[in-house]
Order: C-alpha cells, then sequence, then structure tokens
C-alpha cells in the first residue's frame, strides 16, 4: 500500500500488517500526513468582484451543461449581488420568501447592509464563507449561497432540501415490545433521534466530513460524563488516519476504522435502532452515524452486545431470560448442529440410540454420497436460497419457498440424493441461525459451521473440540477497541452481569468497567444511598417500636 | 449520573490489553495443569504408591507440595513479584541463573514431550484406531501451540471460561457412573499402608506443574499473594477432583482390577449412562477432555517458550512458537515400543524433575535468606 511507512519490515511483521488494518496501525503517520497537507493546500479566497466568483462558480459547476444549477441575479442595497443554487436540493420556496423576497424590499436609499445583521433576512442560519472551496461545498451540500460584489465574502443559507426517507420500521431488528423507529439515510434526522432519546446536555454529537470530491458527513457521539476519553481520542485518530486518505466514497465506516479486517468476528455493533444505540451510550460506548446509511457503528463492542438484542430489555425478567435462553442454544445449533451430525453418525455410532441409528441408516440406504457431501451441499443450497431470497424481486419472492421446499426439500429426498433427517438437521441449524439479532454475528456463525463442518468430518468430536478450543482462545484474545470480546467474564471486570442472562432491572445499576468508564453506577451514587440509608433508619424505626412495645407489652403484664 | 473516578482512575491499566491476569485465571489454570492428570495415564503412578488409598497418596503429594508452593510465595513476595527468576538472578548470578532454568527447561520439554506423546497415544488407542498417533501428536502440540502463542493472558481466560464447564463435566461424570461403584472396594481404607504415603515423596513432580506458575509472577494482578491463593485454590481444587477421580476409579472397576486398566478415565466413561435412553456418551466426555487438554499443554508450551525466550534472550515471544513445535515434534517421534517402556521413561522424568525443581528451588531459598540474613537481601513482604 501506498502509505505504508518505507523500511524493510520481517517476515513477521509483514504478516501482523497483512492481517490488522494499514488504516488503524499507521495513524499517526497519516494523521502527520494530513496535517502537513492542509498547511500547504492552497485556498482561493474569494474575488473581490463579483464576475470572477461568478465564472469560476459557472466553469465548477458547469453550467451551460447542469440544467438543476441555478443562478438568480439580485441587488443588494447598491451592490449586484448572485444567489446560486441546485434546484431540487434546496428549498425554492424558502429561498424565495427568506432571501429574495427581502432583499428586493429594501427601500432605505440604496445602503447595503451586512447579511448576518441584516434582521429582513429571516433564513435561520446563515454561514459566513471566505473561500471559493467552501463555497463550492455549501452549494453541493444543497446550502443557497449569496455573493455580494465588493465583498471579500459569501453567505450560505441552511435552506437544504434534500429528498429523504421518512422515519420507519426498522427492517432488520423487529421487536415485539419496544420502540418501532429506525435510523434513516439522512445525517440530521439521526442526529434528532439520537437527542431525543438521550436527554442529557451530556451527549456531544462532533460531526466531520470525510473526502475532497465527494464528502461523506461522519458524526461521533457520546455521553461526555460517561465515556472513556481514551476511548474517543482512539476513534477519532482513526477517522483522522481516513480522512488523510480523501476517499471519494467512504462506503462503510466501520470497514475503515476496525483493527482486523480479516476477522470474522465483527468488532463494532451496527443497528438500525436508535434506542439500542442511546443504550450503548448510556454504557459509555461512543456512536458513529454515517451520511447515507441508516445504521448506527457503537464502538466497543463485545460478543455480549452482538448476541444481546433490543427486546431483552423491554421484556420482564423471566421472558427475557427465557428468550435469551432460546437464543443462546440457537447460538450452538448454528454453530454446531452439522459437525455434531457428522460427527455421531461416521465416528460415535455407538452414541445414538439403537432405533435412531436404525432410522437414520435406513434412509441414507439410498443415498449415493458420504455423509459429509450431503451435509455441505444441503447446506451450500440453503445458503443459495438465503441468498436468493435476499436478491430477488418480492413481486416473486414466494417462489424461493417453493424451489426451497419443495425442489430442493422433497424432491432432493424422493430422487435419493439426501436422507430426510438431513433435511431435518440443515432445517433446524437455517431456523437457529435467524434467531441471532446481529448480521455479523449471523453471518459468522453461518461461515463458521463449515469449519466445525470439516473438522468433525476430520477427527468427529475430537475435530470439534480441537476447533472450539482454538475458536474460544481467538476470541478470548480478540479486541474490540482495546475491550476484550468476552469482557466482563474474561477479564472479568465489574458489570450488572448482563450477560447470558441479566439482573431485575432495578439491579442493574453497575456499569460496564472493562470500558473503564468515568462513572460507576448507573444511579447518582448519593440518591443510592440516601434511599437505602432512608429505608434502613426506617427499618431500624419499627423494629426499635416493636422493641418497645414488647417491652412495655411485657411491662403491661 | 455522577462522575465517580477521577482523570487519574481513567488512566488505570486496562484490564482487557493490560497482559496480566488475576485470581480466576491463576485459578482456572492450576486447576487444569493438575486436574487434568486425573483423567490420562497419571492415576497408575498413585495406584502403585497408595493401592486402595490412591485416592489419599493423591491429597497426600498436594500437601507435600504445599510447603514448597508457600516458599515460592515467599520469594516471589521479597524479589517484589518481579517473579522467581530475577530473584534467583540475585542470588546465582547471571550464569548461575541460566543454569539452573536451563536445566528446568529440558526437563519441562521432556515433559511437554511424553505427556503429549501419551495423549496422542491414549486417542489412538481409544478412539482412532486408524489414525496415526503420530499425526494426533503433532494436531494437538499445533492446536496447544496456538494457544499458547496468543500469550498468557488468553490461556488464563480461556481457562477461567471452561472451567466451569469442567467441572460440570465432571459432576456428570459422576452422576452418570453412580449405579455402578462399589464403595466396599476402597478398603482397606489404608491401602498398602505407609507406602501410600511415603511414595509420592518420590514423585513430587507431579505437582510440579503449579510451580511453573512461579515463573511469570509478575504478571498477577497482585503478585504473590495471587500467586499463592490461586495455586492452594486451584490446586487443591485439582487434587480433590484427582482424588475423586481415583476414588471412582477403584470403586468402579475394583481392586487390583484397576492397576490393570491403562486409561481408566476413558473406560469410566464408556460406562456413564443416565437413565436408558442416554447411553455410550464416552465421545460428549472426549469432546470436553480433549479441550481440557488444550489448555493444559497450552499452559506446558506457553512456559517452554516463556523460558526459552528468557534463556535465548529472543525479542519477540511468538517467533519462536513454530521452531519449538517443529523441535518438539521431532523429540516426539521417537519409537515407541510398550506402555511399559513409556510408563518408564514417565516415571524417570518425573524422578528427574523432582530431583532437579524442588532441590533448585530450596537452594534459591537457602541462598536468599543467607544473603538477607547478612543484609544485604531485599526486604521481606509477608505473603
Amino acid at each position: 500500500m501506498f502509505f505504508l511507512p518505507r523500511q524493510t519490515l520481517t517476515a513477521g511483521e509483514v504478516l501482523a500488517v497483512w492481517r490488522k488494518n494499514p488504516l488503524v496501525t499507521h495513524r499517526d503517520e497519516l494523521k502527520r500526513r494530513t496535517e502537513a497537507k492542509k498547511k500547504t493546500q492552497p485556498q482561493t479566497p474569494i474575488p473581490r468582484r463579483l464576475a470572477p466568483a461568478i465564472r469560476r462558480l459557472e466553469a465548477t459547476f458547469h453550467f451551460q451543461a447542469n440544467d438543476d444549477f441555478r443562478r438568480r441575479e439580485l441587488v443588494y442595497g447598491r451592490r449586484a449581488a448572485a444567489l446560486f443554487y441546485f434546484r431540487g436540493i434546496a428549498d425554492e420556496d424558502q429561498i424565495e420568501r427568506a432571501i429574495i423576497r427581502p432583499i428586493s424590499l429594501i427601500k432605505d436609499g440604496g445602503r447595503t447592509h451586512d447579511p448576518l445583521r441584516d434582521q429582513r433576512l429571516t433564513a435561520l442560519d446563515i454561514v459566513v464563507l471566505e473561500t471559493m472551496e467552501a463555497v463550492e461545498n455549501a452549494l453541493v451540500d444543497g446550502h443557497p449561497v449569496l455573493l455580494i460584489d465588493r465583498l471579500r465574502r459569501a453567505y450560505a443559507f441552511n435552506l437544504d432540501d434534500y429528498p429523504v426517507r421518512n422515519i420507519d420500521k426498522p427492517t432488520n431488528e423487529n421487536v415485539l415490545k419496544g420502540p418501532q423507529e429506525g435510523f434513516t439515510e439522512r445525517l440530521e434526522t439521526n442526529i434528532a433521534l439520537l437527542r431525543r432519546y438521550v436527554r442529557s446536555p451530556d451527549l456531544i454529537v462532533r460531526r466531520r466530513e470525510i473526502g475532497q470530491k465527494n464528502r461523506t458527513g461522519i458524526v461521533v457521539a457520546y455521553i461526555q460524563s460517561l465515556a472513556n476519553p481514551h476511548l474517543v481520542a482512539d476513534i477519532e485518530s482513526r477517522l483522522d488516519a481516513i480522512e488523510a486518505l480523501e476517499y471519494d466514497w467512504v462506503k462503510s465506516v466501520e470497514q475503515l476504522i476496525e483493527e482486523r479486517p480479516y476477522s470474522l468476528l465483527p468488532s463494532m455493533l451496527t443497528t438500525e435502532r436508535p434506542d439500542r444505540a442511546m443504550a450503548h451510550l448510556m454504557e459509555g460506548h461512543v456512536v458513529i452515524l454515517q451520511d447515507n446509511l441508516p445504521y448506527a457503528f457503537i464502538a466497543p463492542a463485545t460478543y455480549w452486545n452482538v448476541f444481546h438484542a433490543s427486546e431483552d430489555h423491554y421484556q420482564r425478567l423471566p421472558y427475557a431470560w427465557f428468550i435469551r435462553s432460546i437464543r443462546t442454544i440457537a447460538f450452538f445449533l448454528t454453530l454446531l448442529t452439522p459437525g455434531l451430525y457428522i460427527a455421531a453418525t461416521n465416528y460415535h455410532v455407538e452414541m445414538i440410540p439403537l432405533d435412531l441409528l436404525m432410522s437414520i441408516s435406513g434412509s441414507r440406504e439410498v443415498v449415493p454420497f458420504p455423509a459429509v457431501l450431503e451435509v455441505f451441499l444441503m447446506e451450500l443450497s440453503f445458503e443459495l436460497i438465503r441468498e436468493a431470497s435476499v436478491r430477488i424481486p418480492s413481486q416473486i419472492g414466494p417462489t424461493i419457498g417453493i424451489v426451497g421446499a419443495l425442489i430442493l426439500g422433497q424432491a432432493a429426498v424422493q430422487a435419493g440424493l439426501v436422507s430426510p433427517i438431513l433435511v431435518i438437521v440443515v432445517a433446524i441449524t437455517g431456523l437457529a441461525s435467524f434467531t441471532q439479532p446481529d448480521l455479523s454475528l449471523n453471518l459468522a456463525l453461518r461461515i463458521g459451521r463449515f469449519a466445525f463442518l470439516v473438522a468433525s468430518a476430520l477427527l468427529g468430536f475430537l475435530g470439534l473440540s480441537l476447533l472450539l478450543a482454538v475458536t474460544l482462545a481467538y476470541a478470548v484474545s480478540f479486541k474490540s477497541f482495546g475491550v476484550g470480546y468476552y469482557a466482563p467474564w474474561a477479564p472479568y471486570t465489574p458489570s450488572s452481569q448482563d450477560v447470558f442472562l441479566r439482573r431485575p432491572a432495578p439491579e442493574e445499576t453497575t456499569l460496564p468497567q472493562a470500558l473503564l468508564l468515568r462513572t460507576k453506577t448507573r444511579l447518582d451514587a448519593s440518591g443510592f444511598f440516601a434511599l437505602f440509608g432512608r429505608l434502613s433508619r426506617r427499618r431500624a424505626e419499627k423494629r426499635t417500636q416493636a422493641e418497645g412495645a414488647g417491652r412495655s407489652g411485657r411491662v403491661g403484664r | 449520573m455522577k462522575p465517580g473516578l477521577s482523570e487519574a482512575a481513567l488512566h488505570r491499566p486496562n484490564p482487557s490489553s493490560n497482559e496480566q491476569i488475576g485470581l480466576r485465571e491463576l485459578l482456572a489454570m492450576s486447576f487444569f495443569l493438575l486436574g487434568l492428570k486425573g483423567t490420562d495415564t497419571t492415576p497408575e503412578f498413585w495406584i502403585t504408591f497408595g493401592g486402595n488409598a490412591a485416592w489419599m497418596s493423591a491429597l497426600a503429594g498436594f500437601a507435600y507440595v504445599l510447603p514448597f508452593l508457600w516458599l515460592t510465595a515467599r520469594l516471589l513476595s521479597a524479589a517484589g513479584d518481579r517473579g522467581i527468576w530475577a530473584l534467583a538472578e540475585d542470588v546465582l548470578g547471571g550464569g548461575g541463573v541460566r543454569l539452573v532454568f536451563g536445566l528446568w527447561l529440558i526437563l519441562f520439554l521432556l515433559a511437554t514431550v511424553l505427556n503429549v506423546r501419551a495423549y496422542a497415544l491414549l486417542l489412538e488407542v481409544m478412539f482412532f484406531s486408524k489414525t496415526p498417533g503420530v499425526f494426533l501428536y503433532g494436531l494437538f502440540l499445533i492446536v496447544a501451540g496456538y494457544v499458547a502463542a496468543k500469550g498468557i493472558e488468553t490461556v488464563g481466560r480461556l481457562a477461567s471460561l471452561l472451567l466451569p464447564y469442567a467441572l460440570l463435566g465432571y459432576v456428570a461424570l459422576f452422576v452418570g457412573i453412580f449405579d455402578v461403584l462399589d464403595y466396599r472396594e476402597i478398603y482397606p481404607l489404608l491401602g498398602t499402608g505407609e507406602k501410600a504415603f511415603t511414595g509420592p515423596l518420590t514423585h513430587l513432580a507431579l505437582y510440579v506443574d503449579l510451580l511453573y506458575l512461579a515463573l511469570v509472577a509478575d504478571r498477577y494482578v497482585g503478585g504473590a499473594r495471587t500467586y499463592w491463593r490461586g495455586v492452594v485454590l486451584g490446586g487443591g481444587l485439582g487434587a480433590l477432583s484427582i482424588a475423586a477421580l481415583l476414588f471412582v476409579y477403584i470403586a468402579a472397576f475394583g481392586y487390583p482390577a484397576v492397576n490393570g486398566l491403562v486409561y481408566p478415565f476413558q473406560q469410566l466413561t464408556r460406562l456413564a449412562h443416565f437413565g436408558w435412553y442416554i447411553n455410550h456418551v464416552e465421545a460428549i466426555f472426549l469432546a470436553i477432555w480433549a479441550i481440557a487438554a488444550v489448555v493444559h499443554f497450552a499452559i506446558y508450551l506457553y512456559f517452554d517458550l516463556w523460558l526459552l525466550q528468557v534463556l535465548l534472550g529472543a525479542g519477540a515471544f511468538q517467533r519462536l512458537t513454530i521452531p519449538l513445535i517443529g523441535l518438539l515434534f521431532v523429540a516426539g517421534l521417537y519409537p515407541y515400543r510398550s506402555f511399559t517402556s513409556q510408563y518408564a521413561y514417565r516415571d524417570a522424568k518425573l524422578i528427574l524433575l523432582t530431583a532437579v525443581v524442588f532441590p533448585s528451588l530450596i537452594l534459591i531459598g537457602v541462598l536468599y535468606y543467607r544473603k538477607a540474613r547478612r543484609g544485604s537481601g531485599r526486604g521481606r513482604r509477608r505473603v
């Protein structure tokens, strides 16, 4: 890669670079380059005369060719002025009401005002621009820009009107109980959603833009009184590194700032639910929003973060325990069922009860393939159906069911290509995989099960367990932004123990300290002790009263 | 919410990445180091010593090692939690420490080769008769080497994650074989008599693994104190599980019949059943045992790597993994003749380890305290 520092690397170091994201490992170097570049990059000041400014803008935006690039010439006081905007992405009604009409109604002897102080310009947000580059950026952001003759400044009005989707139900993270709204593609809307959930002055929202020609808005949000400043700085420095490279199109910021791009384990949680983003903000995580992406990325993310679903906390405790238990079982079913089937039928037949063994053998009698090939083909077919069902036009969606159930299931069994028991195995695996709330974890499990299939085909239960040991060792050594993937279990750190199961809501008071938060508990400590202090005082008073009553009773008797 | 921590508190070491382990991890590692010995060919030693009282021999052996653990903990405390190497260097000098720990390393490597090979042989005999033992041996080395190369942080956390499941496995096994046990088999209670208690003295190396852990005491949160508590609790749990297993072996198979069984644990798992329908579940116990074995050998390999790194003065710890595994693999290709020779090799190794490690520890202790008495020693702290 061109941005790697030129030095002789040993084989081990090359491997380490290959395994890790160079944007993360070389971020300091990249940041230095950005700063150096910023110093040398020329900025064009706005010309004093209007004509050259107009000429430059018209050339930049291909005025003759671009039908939606508009120019309106005006007179502001005694001076000529020009208003530029893009039709369709700027609100034309507002432009007329808040800019053109007030300017054209000026009847004060031709005195030119400062638009910032001009009471008649009713636009709420006016930004002063000093350079032509800033003017160009404002225009593509949908802001109308006013240029005035003999003024070395331009004024951008925040009147953009990009077409956006309304807030809708989340498509991938459905819940039966809980909020039913998801993020949209508009960054401002997503920030507003976050602000609605986190009504705290401590919520910090820091916005930046990445890229030169085509800029992508990125927002970093965190709770000032909670989040570890080193974590925030770490994330900011990773974003600085991307900024240095001036990506024209940031498809997904997650892939640019994660440490291990080759890892199956996700190091960030992706959610389309603002309530889930809020829940993590309130536990000291950092939320990253990206323009044109209806998701929030949450860092750091531990295994438990990706394993939990939003609904776990909206449901009452016993129901939440039940749901999580089912999901835990489903986790292992997804990962291990095909491998267990192969291990049991190929290596450890003695553990299968005799009746079941006879049934399996009978059903496999006509199948010409070895069991492992049979499983592999069926799992592959299931993946094909799943992938096709995502891409298929909705009008012909039901066809997938017919193809999957009838052709691949029934017909394959009837043709003697696969055994009926295997259809059940694959169906259980597929069904179990749908219970995982996080798409990344779901995909990791789906890929991982093929590895377990191979391991069990090679060495039965021994192969499964050896691979499981390796996987677990990798998982416990994996870190997401410096936080262990199995924290707060391994390493053990204080928390509310919201892992496999959770505690009753009133007892979930300890914040996960694996993130080295500024705060230890969700409650105001003084309030907590005051409450319990009062309770114990009341209890003590009651006891004294009871004892007093008893004593007086005895005395009375 | 009320800010509860100062700015300084935010700079405390990150528990996720400070490459340190705590009591939980150390306890689990001690358990996996010792407890697993009840499930391989080691019970033969205790049964030879104690007969029906083999379970008492196992506990007695652990009791004999306790003073050495205590001495080690005291020395670690005196060394200011720098690790036993640093203290030994103070009293033996650079050359002396290299000689002593070089001997330790050779014996540790010998133990690793013989033990991993014994496990591979066990798998070959009991489960994979068509698979070459050398393949299983190499596979075990690679998997354990991978875990070891991740460092003590990973090994410890993996052990702590798996400990509850390992204990659950023991409980399940005891429940599964409950109805085949005949408790009268453990009588006479004192077995072979005094030999049951004197026998383990020559084979203290059966518990020597707990001393390995002293090598990296600087990596423990809480230093010597954590070491002492970890090895006593984890080792004690391991010794108890060995004693329980030996008790069960004798009660299930009878004495002296149990003496003729090479792999009593695996034979026991074949007897385990849960009602009429769930039986022949040895494969499930094999899976649990194999994961535990990976942790066990990962700890061995970690200390082999650690000693090698320190002795060679090598920079990166991970770079030594592949050469060491290659070396161990080649060393493990020694011709296998019989179970008797295998047993004899291991017997010799245990006596050698006992003769080298424990006296060298005493030597370090004596030299340290003599130096301390002369006023040149470091301040001692209570463990």
